[in-house]
């Protein structure tokens, strides 16, 4: 009953109902950048809601959201703009803690799943499976989350002897990422061109099709699972990022904790990608922007996972009204900038030269 | 019909007649330092018999296999101009076209390959890679969008607009650091070039059908489905650019000891580096122009000529004009029958051919040296 929350030396503390005995320690300028995130995030999904081809008031979209709308913006604020928002936000987050997570076992800031191969390999088993199975949701998924984890264990395999955190990782990746991208082309050209056609769509990463009674399981999972992760990982990964040998030391177990990372991020990437496809770049740009702006050192989960957000559902209002009339695949639009990102990133590092 | 022997059906090829000068040009390079203290590489005139045959025998491979099957003699008459109808419209039309075009792209890609390693210094470096086909794509998309016809001679300078473009973002990246940008960093910032440029690109292909639909026809054909009167449109390019890359072997030489080592060598490496970006501009804008985006191609070819002939670009760069046509023509013909009732791009087959050797070269402790 007594949870309250108490600043000292610049942190804030938080302490939740006595006989939980819950608490928490967090800077003040973590728990501020995460507000923040989390309040654009939600004043661009409000603007998703608000935006279309009928605009709405933010008073309508509000009012509708608790209820009292009538029965066209229930329509289209409710079934039409909500699920596609939520998706975003909700797919963001997961694709926010899946990139910290893969940049924490893989010590390296570029370890992002799309530069190690898994969405490509992700990517290939959703079409492989498209084109010679079918566009089931769960057939798809597994297709993903099979292709995913071939490619992530080649890259891993090839790249061994130079170390995960070595950059020979990241060229590993970059290889079977083209052979990937290679393998998919094939797939399209074998497909009928109908089936082709849906592959092609899903290839793209697109919220396009998203709807509660498609993909609402799956974001459900999605949900649980990342809470489940933050939860479960949020203590530990400090521990981690000091290294093994320290970890054990401390008392953590690192085989045991790399694997639960591994299994966190592939299964979240999954999701994802069994969802909407192949959504590039959003892993690896989030953890850096939440980094970056709260400030901490080492992995931070809760930053990164609401930048994530910010990112998608960002990108996907852009994706949606950046022309009109035009609806990109989101995909689209998080490689262009996610591009620019990484290159940025790589011309800061290049003149202080600690690549 | 009466079945020639094989010598006959290599000296009829005409195909075969294009890198002639290229390799005289080489085999007088190679007889210089020979004349010289010590042949570091006596073999090089085997490597460039042994070449020019592999060539060869893939241009006839080319010209034979395909998805319709002719007989041999068939094909020997309609090239020597007495053919039937069937095989006339399928040798002459289709499959020599083909092969002359795959192998002007070809050499194209591996000079501007071989350049790009030895201006870099950099074993990774691929003109697909780094992104500079990336580009090229860009530019005809872009073309394609404004309202271009489909012809190579329309999207010929857009290409080289575009390529010029990825070529100079590249090189100012490399170029920004403290000292030289290591391998992996410049593959890494080719890997962003090119995915803001793919996403770029596919922006605007989503976003106008024709354009869609023509991008579709261009970038998907390859090498197939070209006329000759489309190399025409480009040949001059290519021809300017592979004069410029034969200017540079020897600055490039020195390049090679690093940029001060060079300009205290006498090397004007302001006028490199312009070579240097005029040539693989030129090079890889016109080969994508012709044949969509090839991947692979570059890096893999010079990595050969090296292992074969040692590390002198006046050996390297003329011998990938020859041995990247052979794997281009290798590369196509197996597009032309893997799959049974339709042709691959043929930078599939070089990109899945291409990648397993990238992973192979960085397995080298040497690119991780810097």
């Amino acid at each position: 009953m007594t949870a309250w929350i108490s600043a000292e030396q610049g942190d804030l503390t938080v302490r939740g109902p006595r006989r939980l005995r819950v608490s928490a320690r967090v800077p003040v300028r973590y728990a501020a950048v995460c507000a923040l995130l989390v309040a654009a995030t939600a004043g661009v999904t409000v603007a998703a809601l608000m935006l279309g081809k009928v605009n709405y008031s933010p008073a309508q979209v509000l009012s509708t959201l608790t209820g009292d709308g009538t029965r066209v913006t229930e329509l289209f604020i409710l079934q039409w703009r909500l699920p596609r928002a939520v998706a975003a936000v909700v797919l963001g987050t997961m694709l926010g803690v899946a990139g910290a997570l893969f940049q924490c076992i893989t010590r390296n800031p570029l370890g992002s799943p799309d530069i190690i191969g898994f969405t490509a390999g992700a990517s290939a088993g959703g079409v492989a499976v498209i084109t010679f199975v079918g566009p089931g949701i769960a057939l798809v998924a597994g297709g993903a989350l099979a292709g995913g984890l071939v490619v992530t264990l080649l890259v891993v395999l090839f790249a061994r002897d130079g170390g995960t955190a070595g950059f020979r990782l990241v060229i590993v990746g970059i290889g079977l990422n083209a052979m990937m991208v290679a393998l998919e082309t094939y797939f399209y050209l074998i497909a009928d061109s109908d089936i082709s056609q849906v592959a092609a769509v899903w290839g793209a990463g697109s919220l396009n099709a998203v709807s509660f009674s498609h993909t609402g399981p799956a974001l459900a999972t999605g949900a649980v699972l990342t809470i489940l992760v933050c939860a479960g990982l949020q203590r530990a990964l400090p521990v981690f990022d000091l290294g093994e040998d320290t970890a054990a030391a401390l008392g953590v177990r690192p085989a045991r904790l790399r694997l639960l990372l591994v299994l966190g991020g592939v299964v979240l990437v999954a999701v994802v990608t069994a969802a909407a496809g192949p959504i590039a770049f959003v892993a690896l740009a989030a953890p850096h922007v939440g980094r970056r702006l709260a400030g901490t050192y080492g992995t931070a989960l809760l930053p990164a996972a609401c930048a994530g957000a910010l990112i998608l559902s960002s990108a996907d209002l852009v994706a949606q009204h950046a022309v009109p009339g035009h609806a990109f695949p989101v995909g689209v639009v998080t490689v262009a900038v996610g591009g620019v990102y990484l290159l940025s990133l790589l011309v800061r590092e290049n003149r202080k030269g600690t690549l | 019909m009466p079945e020639p022997a094989p010598g006959t059906l290599a000296e009829a090829t005409p195909a075969a007649e294009r890198p002639a000068p290229t390799a005289d040009a080489a085999s007088r390079e190679d007889a210089r330092p020979a004349a010289g203290a010590k042949p570091s590489f006596p073999r090089t005139p085997l490597v460039l018999a042994a070449l020019l045959a592999a060539l060869l025998l893939a241009a006839a491979a080319s010209l034979l296999v395909g998805a319709e099957g002719i007989a041999l003699g068939r094909i020997v008459d309609a090239v020597l101009g007495h053919g039937d109808q069937q095989a006339d419209a399928l040798v002459l039309d289709s499959r020599l076209p083909r092969t002359v075009v795959a192998i002007a792209v070809g050499a194209a890609l591996g000079v501007a390959g071989a350049v790009i390693q030895a201006y870099t210094r950099n074993p990774l470096a691929d003109p697909g890679i780094l992104g500079v086909n990336g580009g090229a794509a860009l530019g005809v998309t872009l073309a394609l969008w404004l309202g271009a016809s489909t012809s190579t001679s329309a999207l010929v300078l857009p290409a080289l607009a575009g390529s010029l473009l990825a070529t100079v973002a590249l090189l100012m990246f490399a170029s920004a650091g403290k000292g030289p940008a290591t391998p992996v960093r410049m593959v890494l910032a080719g890997v962003a070039l090119a995915a803001v440029l793919g996403g770029l690109t596919t922006a605007i292909r989503l976003f106008d059908v024709a354009t869609f639909d023509g991008y579709r026809s261009w970038a998907a054909g390859s090498v197939a489905g070209r006329a000759l009167t489309d190399l025409i449109g480009v040949l001059p390019y290519l021809v300017v650019g592979l004069l410029l890359a034969g200017a540079l072997v020897r600055p490039l030489n020195a390049v090679a000891l690093g940029e001060d080592t060079a300009a205290s060598l006498g090397v004007d490496t302001r006028r490199v580096r312009l070579g240097t970006i005029v040539s693989v501009t030129l090079l890889v804008g016109s080969a994508t122009a012709i044949a969509g985006p090839v991947t692979f191609l570059g890096l893999m070819v010079p990595h050969v000529c090296r292992l074969l002939v040692g590390n002198d670009q006046r050996r390297i760069i003329p011998l990938a004009a020859l041995a990247a046509p052979v794997l281009l023509l290798a590369s196509d013909i197996l597009a032309r029958v893997a799959l049974p009732l339709r042709e691959m791009p043929v930078g599939v087959v070089t990109a899945f051919v291409g990648a397993p050797v990238l992973i192979r070269l960085v397995s080298n402790r040497k690119v991780h040296a810097q």
